[in-house]
């Protein structure tokens, strides 16, 4: 009795104060199902309601996000936390904590810079950022805005999500090994993620956007660490593999340059980023240690007079092997379009094809508003390529999809 | 014979009188514009058949000797909510980023982009720049006639860009009321076919009648039969407006 009573109490409190602090509430309601087109199964029947809640005062705003849903394949309910954050405003600095997603880089589409949130990518098709907690602070040394420095520290490692279900990739355990055991790093002061960047605005040409980053952190994805016995009383076997979080430190540029070709082409955008990644073996010696990487890309952006944006992308990404092995070189080509044919439909479409490997993805989007804040989704993923290829492994789960959409 | 050399005679008073198209641009752009503004417009993006989508954005401008700045921020409908759009014009350069929330970060948008739609209206990222009045120098201006509109002598004056300017359109005409200069109407034309028209109406005093404003704007696609209205309320007109406004800090911020 005296615990209802309690919580009556906290509810009531919870209103008033909500009440009294007349925040700021958002939402959107989503509802999609998928069909397989390879056995016409269902592959998608998923329904999910994001509230927002914000709150701002002059020199202050939080902001909360909870996510409710519901898997009707998996018959399981969903809840959790999104991004719920406060900032500080004072002069010259921004200052936020909390669970945040911090974008960082240029590119939208296979960006080596954006890395300070861990990936969900238990459905690839609707892979999107996980919020960690940070503590983040932004710094406009001068009053136009044109130079920023933002810096980050992520107290504790998140890991990202790997492909999940129909989606996951079955790998053979070594031969003797019977269990897999997965090592995150401790919840210690030393093991956080410490990431700082710097962009400058300068004029040139018809405008030059510049960045430089470096975030000492953990690369997303676990990696053989070694193998332990089972049993400490056998050791001669059976076997535990042992996953742990290698640490990177990522260094990297980016631009973006607005130009024109006189005559050919008028009004381009060109973007681009570099990294590389340093590790704690950069020869590749110790098979239980990941290796350095680099990894750029470059994309060209274009308007076509009364027709789409189109934007043309290259990625190349170098990862060195354990040698004696040769290195891993992966090139890939991304074409992306978008056309609002009016105020209500809007086609668009993606194309991203590694040229290593042969493999890739066709996704074209149709999306229509039927009132405001109402928008109907249609899409298709194909998957194309051999069995062993990045986009190859999915060719099973090409789908159609449809949903609604309700934000208020 | 005498009458017809009084009318002769009349007829070329009147032309020697009547402003060149050059001069009524001019008294346009002489007209006193707000050094700054403040206020809320909604956005109404109706389609052929009439159906009708509301959106309401904020905005902010500004303008000096040397530089206009403004800025645009999307209030409704929830789906487009936070999103801004900034332009600063300076050095006869003209620089425009958009800050997208869903991906939370700052664009700079590159020229091609200028003459696209901006967010599904009839206006273009160009137009909605330009709403504070083009850049007379650029163009080359031919008074094509006068009209007479409620008693009231309307000089129609066509406007091309000199070589070497990128304009989104090959030519405008402009009507523009002798009383007021604060063109009622324009034609905008691509590849010298008539593409879109703008409607200002609902002239409004300001600031004890210095500055005339309309506060009903109205495009028209007449390729496709879609039109956007944009309504200005609660203008608020030479307020101080902090030049913290016009950055991509204030753009992220809601």
């Amino acid at each position: 009795m005296t615990m209802k009573r309690n919580l009556l109490f906290v509810l009531l409190a919870l209103m008033a104060s909500l009440a009294l602090a007349q925040p700021e509430l958002s939402g959107t309601f989503r509802t999609a199902f998928g069909l397989r087109t390879q056995d016409l199964a269902l592959s998608l029947d998923r329904t999910r309601f994001d509230l927002g809640i914000r709150y701002d005062q002059n020199d202050a705003a939080f902001t909360a996000e909870l996510r409710f849903g519901y898997d009707a394949l998996t018959h399981s309910p969903e809840f959790s936390l999104g991004e719920a954050y406060a900032t500080l405003f004072l002069p010259g600095v921004d200052l936020s904590a909390g669970r945040e997603i911090v974008s960082w880089g240029r590119l939208d589409l296979l960006s080596p810079l954006d890395v300070l949130n861990p990936r969900d990518l238990s459905s690839p098709l609707d892979q999107e950022k996980i919020p960690v907690s940070m503590l983040h602070a932004t710094i406009y040394p001068d009053v136009e805005g044109r130079y920023q420095v933002e810096a980050v520290w992520i107290p504790l490692f998140t890991p990202a999500k790997p492909p999940a279900g129909e989606w996951a990739q079955t790998r053979p355990l070594p031969p003797g090994v019977t269990q897999v055991r997965v090592q995150e790093p401790a919840a210690e002061l030393v093991n956080g993620t410490f990431g700082l960047r710097a962009t400058a605005s300068v004029e040139l040409l018809e405008g030059l956007d510049l960045g430089g980053e470096i975030v000492h952190g953990y690369f997303p994805f676990p990696s053989p660490q070694g193998v332990e016995p089972v049993d400490p009383a056998q050791p001669r076997g059976p076997f535990r593999l042992i996953l742990g979080y290698d640490r990177r430190t990522l260094v990297g540029a980016d631009f973006a340059l607005a130009f024109s070709i006189p005559g050919v082409a008028e009004g381009l955008m060109l973007r681009g980023e570099a990294a590389y990644a340093f590790t704690a073996d950069p020869g590749g010696t110790n098979p239980n240690e990941k290796n350095p990487y680099a990894a750029g890309g470059l994309a060209l952006e274009y308007a076509w007079t009364d027709g789409p944006t189109t934007i043309l992308a290259y990625n190349l990404r170098w990862e060195k092997a354990d040698s004696p092995a040769a290195d891993r070189w992966t090139q890939t080509l991304g074409l992306l379009a978008r056309y609002e044919r009016d105020e209500r439909l809007t086609l668009q479409g993606a194309w991203l094809h590694t040229l290593s490997d042969g493999s890739g993805l066709v996704r074209p989007q149709v999306e229509y508003a039927f009132a405001d804040g109402v928008t109907g989704i249609l899409s298709y993923a194909f998957f194309y390529g051999g069995d062993v290829t990045r986009f190859g492994i999915w060719r099973n789960n090409s789908q159609l999809r449809a949903g609604i959409e309700y934000s208020f | 014979m005498r009458k017809l050399f009084t009318v002769l005679l009349l007829v070329s008073a009147s032309l020697a009188l009547a402003l060149s198209g050059e001069e009524v641009m001019q008294k346009v752009d002489a007209h006193p514009s707000p050094a700054s503004m403040q206020g809320t417009m909604v956005m109404q993006l109706i389609g052929k058949q009439g159906k009708v989508l509301t959106r309401e954005i904020r905005v902010w401008s500004k303008r000096t000797a040397t530089e206009e700045k403004m800025l645009i921020k999307f209030v409704a409908p929830a789906d487009v909510k936070g999103t801004a759009f900034l332009t600063i014009r300076k050095g006869g350069k003209e620089e425009m980023k958009l800050y997208l929330p869903a991906l939370k970060r700052v664009r700079r948008i590159a020229g091609s982009q200028k003459k696209g739609s901006f967010m599904g209206s009839d206006f273009s990222y160009d137009d909605i720049s330009n709403l504070s009045g083009m850049e007379i120098e650029d163009y080359n201006h031919k008074l094509l006639r006068t009209e007479n509109k409620d008693g009231v002598e309307v000089y129609v004056v066509e406007s091309t860009p000199k070589p070497g300017v990128d304009s989104s359109y090959s030519k405008q005409i402009a009507w523009v009321p002798a009383d007021t200069f604060v063109p009622t109407r324009i034609e905008f034309y691509k590849k010298d076919k008539l593409y879109k028209v703008l409607t200002n109406s609902a002239v409004k005093p300001f600031a004890d009648g210095k500055y005339l404003i309309p506060t009903l704007l109205q495009m028209e696609n007449v390729t496709n039969g879609h039109k956007t209205v944009l309504e200005q309320k609660d203008l608020q007109i030479d307020v101080a407006i902090d030049d913290a406004v016009f950055t991509e800090r204030f753009m992220k911020k809601r």
